[in-house]
């Protein structure tokens, strides 16, 4: 028996199906401040995550994907359940939603000016971006970094936060009640557990913001924080490296990217300690 | 032999030179200053090697040491930009 | 008996040797390519269906599914993979370094034009006081690899260095590009080289 829900985030309607106990459970304590719907909008993407029929019940049970009747993905063991939907949901929007620039950065925002924070698996950018959210900044997200083609504001996709292995220790003692899902183990990344994402971050997901700083965020053990100007020739690539979508939108990403470098500053940002980190990027928004 | 800007190539200026972007391969260029300035002339028209190299020239310093030196980018510009398809040879 | 054991040994004799011919070719041309540093960047066009991490996965002949669950991560042979690893044929692993036209002695300066590192490749990779030489000796080394698999494979998609690499092997870069890096210098560095180097 399928459950089903209807969950706006930022500028898409999910709709999810499920079976899957572990995803109703995780999705009722880290999507418990959204508004489900309880009418029928229009879906951006019907998802469905169902568990494995048959003998694959019982017997190292797994569960599949499915974006409408496409399994774009192999089936992965049920207790990763709720990770691949987080997963998933973010394959949907970095292969279908090219109305938007798309960067793998964490974007957080405050006093209306928005940073992303472009970077590779692995560098920190998710630890960090949650250490920033629940120390005032509203998330927008830590994985996708969203620009508009049309105005080009950056619009929130606010989710809950992937962290990592020892970073799930890190926030855990960081954050003050935070509220994680259950930890999925032996993922192709580790250790994964989901953070719920601020209340107030959630309250204002459907509100846009300009895209004043970019930052490339690197964690360096024992160092002082610090911010170093890069050029614009280098944050060029960087950014044509870190797109999702740029070689899509070809043309029209070109030129979105030259005009976004007229008006935004760039730096590289290194960092060992999360209050010299929020130090210094307030001072750029303050 | 004269040289022209391909047609597929969009260009934008930025702080540190231009960036260009091919239409037709998908691949994106960039050109530290000085070498920008070339590329506005390849835009306007077809020009042959020499008046663009003397063009070039005309914005740097009378000494012989800079001179060949902006001569070597020059060249090593064209060789990179040609193989590139950023520009092309028309007769 | 004796007879296919000789033709065999002459093969793998004739094996080597254009083998070695080859790595003797490529290192002639990288040399003559490495004259001056580069003065146009190019970021080539990633193919619009490049779903897969992997290098197999971005050639033009590849039509596989978009089975990828989130953005592709660099990963690339460590030092240590390159030095006595997976990279160097530890185990079952083949022996990539004849596809990166270079070998451990040779000196720095063949694979990083313009280094004031004066020893060898082999030297840069281990530890000790030289961490930017060290981390682009092995950025450089993996770009390589990278190159060989694209030039040599678009038409051939059975070709020998897609079933020798890791199968997480993902690193689109030019050994040019790496070179600029190289000059522009550790300060003007953006790239987590130690986060990408996982594969041991």
């Amino acid at each position: 028996m399928l459950a089903q829900f209807t969950l706006p985030i930022g500028p898409f309607n999910f709709s999810i199906k499920t079976d899957n106990t572990a995803v109703l459970k995780n999705l009722s304590s880290l999507y418990g401040d959204y508004h489900f719907y309880n009418h029928s909008p229009f879906i951006d993407f019907p998802i469905t995550i169902t568990t494995r029929s048959l003998i694959r019940r019982f017997i190292k049970p797994q569960v599949d994907f499915f974006l409408d009747e496409f399994a774009p993905f192999k089936p992965l063991p049920k207790d990763q359940s709720f990770a691949m939907l987080e997963w998933g949901m973010n394959w949907c929007i970095t292969t279908q939603a090219h109305q938007f620039l798309i960067f793998h950065a964490g974007t957080i925002e405050k006093n209306n000016k928005v940073i992303i924070m472009p970077a590779e698996q692995g560098s920190g950018k998710s630890t960090l971006t949650a250490a920033m959210v629940y120390s005032g900044w509203r998330l927008f997200s830590d994985e996708l970094a969203l620009i508009s083609v049309t105005d080009e504001l950056v619009y929130p996709c606010t989710r809950p936060i992937n962290l990592k292995n020892d970073s799930i220790n890190v926030i855990d003692n960081y954050v003050d009640n935070a509220v994680f899902s259950t930890i999925a183990k032996d993922t192709h990344k580790g250790t994964v557990a989901l953070l719920k994402p601020p209340k107030a971050s959630v309250e204002r997901m459907f509100e846009p913001a300009p895209l004043h700083f970019i930052v490339f965020p690197k964690y360096v053990a024992n160092i002082e924080a610090k911010l170093t100007p890069i050029n614009q020739i280098d944050t060029f690539q960087q950014l044509i490296q870190h797109s999702f979508n740029y070689h899509i939108l070809g043309e029209q990403g070109f030129h979105l990217i030259a005009r976004l470098l007229q008006n935004v500053t760039c730096y590289q940002f290194e960092y060992s300690d999360f209050e010299q980190a929020k130090k210094l990027l307030s001072s750029l928004v303050d | 032999m004269l040289l022209f800007l391909n047609k597929y190539i969009r260009k934008n200026e930025i702080k540190e030179g231009i960036a260009l972007f091919n239409t037709f391969t998908g691949n994106t260029h960039f050109l530290p200053h000085p070498l920008h300035k070339l590329i506005a002339f390849l835009a306007a028209e077809p020009c042959s090697e020499k008046a663009l190299l003397d063009v070039f020239l005309s914005s740097f310093q009378k000494s012989l040491q800079e001179q060949e030196n902006a001569t070597k980018q020059f060249q090593q510009f064209i060789t990179e930009a040609l193989k590139s398809d950023i520009i092309i040879e028309i007769n | 008996m004796l007879e296919q054991n000789n033709d065999s040994s002459e093969q793998n004799k004739a094996s080597q040797e254009v083998n070695a011919s080859a790595t003797s070719a490529r290192r002639s041309f990288l040399k003559k390519a490495a004259i001056s540093v580069p003065i146009l960047t190019t970021i080539s066009a990633r193919p619009v269906w490049a779903g897969q991490c992997s290098l197999s996965g971005n050639l033009s002949n590849n039509v596989s599914n978009q089975n990828t669950q989130e953005p592709c991560s660099y990963n690339i042979y460590s030092p240590g993979g390159w030095l006595n690893g997976r990279a160097a044929g530890s185990g079952p692993n083949a022996d990539l370094w004849p596809y990166t036209g270079f070998t451990r002695s040779d000196p720095l300066s063949d694979l990083l034009p313009g280094t004031s590192y004066n020893d060898s490749i082999a030297s840069a990779l281990g530890g000790g006081p030289h961490g930017w030489e060290r981390q682009l000796a092995c950025a450089a080394l993996n770009a390589t690899l990278w190159d060989y698999g694209l030039a040599s494979c678009d038409a051939n998609p059975d070709c020998q260095i897609i079933d020798d690499l890791a199968p997480n092997f993902y690193f689109p870069f030019t050994l040019t590009q790496i070179r600029a890096i190289y000059t522009a210098g550790e300060a003007a560095n953006i790239y987590n080289w130690e986060a990408m180097q996982n594969i041991d």
